[in-house]
């Protein structure tokens, strides 16, 4: 059975793209068929971790919004990326739905704006047309209309936040909201954490708060920052101990 | 379930005539509406019979229900008596007029060198 991963956070800059790249990487890597949108149409960025600039990007979810493709047409299958050090490639795929990352174009439909039905068609015509196991959801910070769609249609919603006071009260709003939109699957996962933080207190004072399940903490790491999204970190440290969450995180996932 | 038929009722009267039902309207809904249109999206494309099933009412009930949010753009009839939210479409068009037209600058240089 597929399902519709969304990733979401009410501030900005928490890690969304890094994570939500990461997942869908350790989950194509077990086999499986993934796909990445990216709905954060007024500031693009997942595709960055895959590789794909303006350059090498013809169609993207803007031409399908304007009717000008199909949504399958703006996939581009960025499976290379799987590739491991040693040269093997996983029997894995996944593709990348990027998002334009032309000023005319993002202006574009900031302007006219769009047909939502069809954001919402895209998200299931792409999981049948692309035979996906997994389609995962990056999206905007804060709540606009885009986020809210994909949070009520997502089997799994994964909330990033920070150990960050504006973060927590923005958490709460998020977590209230996918409350009343009945997501089925809810986790957190607190990114930026601390090396020095207890993990383990941490944790259960977080779950205590919101009353939803952490999947993981991930901790600050100069390695992620000197990557700063070129590549995949899971893939590059894979021994790393941030490397070993998100895949614990991405079994979560696949276990919910 | 006349309690659902007369919010509903209250509600459409309350608001504009939509072009279509928003998300975060759906936050600001009564339970039973909100669940239904959660429900709804969730399964992309509903029969009458399950619609009633999910609220229920009879079928003439759950018809009922149905009609009315039609006629109010919330949901759409699809082929083959399936039924689909109808979701508004996003309105552009929130930024300063110069913005606009420095854009419209961009744009038009960036389709010249396409
Ligand atoms: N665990 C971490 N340790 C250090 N730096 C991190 C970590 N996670 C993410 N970053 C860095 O934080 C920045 C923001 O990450 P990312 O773009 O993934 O966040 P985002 O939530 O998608 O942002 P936006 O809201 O702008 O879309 C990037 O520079 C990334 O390298
Ligand atoms: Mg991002």
């Amino acid at each position: 059975m597929d399902k519709i991963v969304s990733v979401h956070s009410f501030r900005g800059g928490t890690g969304k793209s890094n994570v939500t790249a990461n997942l869908a990487t350790v989950i194509a890597g077990a086999g499986k068929r993934v796909g990445v949108i990216d709905t954060d149409i007024q500031s693009p960025g997942i595709h960055v971790l895959f590789g794909i600039d303006e350059e090498n990007m013809d169609k993207s979810l803007n031409d399908y919004l304007w009717g000008k493709c199909a949504i399958e047409q703006a996939a581009y299958d960025v499976s290379r990326v799987l590739k491991t050090a040693a040269g093997e490639m996983p029997s894995g795929t996944i593709y990348l739905i990027p998002a334009s990352l032309r000023a005319g174009e993002i202006a574009r439909v900031l302007r006219e704006g769009y047909d939502v039905n069809l954001l919402n068609d895209g998200f299931r015509e792409l999981v049948r047309k692309l035979q996906l196991d997994y389609l995962f959801i990056d999206t905007h910070p804060g709540l606009n209309e885009e986020t809210l769609l994909s949070i009520t249609i997502s089997d799994v919603l994964l909330i990033i936040m920070r150990p960050d006071r504006q973060d927590y009260q923005g958490t709460a709003v998020t977590v209230e909201v996918a409350r009343k939109l009945e997501v089925p699957e809810l986790r957190l996962v607190v990114n930026k954490a601390l090396a020095s933080f207890d993990f383990k207190a941490l944790k259960e004072r977080i779950e205590g708060t919101y009353g939803v399940p952490v999947a993981g903490i991930l901790a600050e790491s100069e390695e992620m920052i000197a990557l700063g999204s070129s590549g995949i970190f899971c893939l590059k440290h894979p021994s790393h101990p941030l490397s070993q969450t998100l895949r614990s995180i991405a079994e979560q996932v696949m276990a919910a | 379930m006349s309690g659902l038929f007369d919010r509903l009722g209250q509600e459409l009267q309350a608001r504009e005539k939509a072009s279509g039902l928003s998300m975060a309207d759906v936050l600001t809904l009564p339970d039973d509406l909100r669940r239904l249109f959660n429900w709804m999206m969730r399964q992309e494309e509903v029969s009458l019979a399950e619609v009633a099933a999910h609220l229920g009412q009879d079928e003439p009930s759950a018809q009922d229900t149905l009609a009315r949010l039609i006629e109010q753009c919330f949901v759409r009839e699809m082929p083959a008596g399936r039924y689909r939210v109808r979701l508004a479409p996003k309105r552009g068009g929130q930024l300063p007029v110069n913005i606009w037209q420095a854009l419209d600058e961009k744009t038009e240089k960036e389709e010249g060198g396409r």
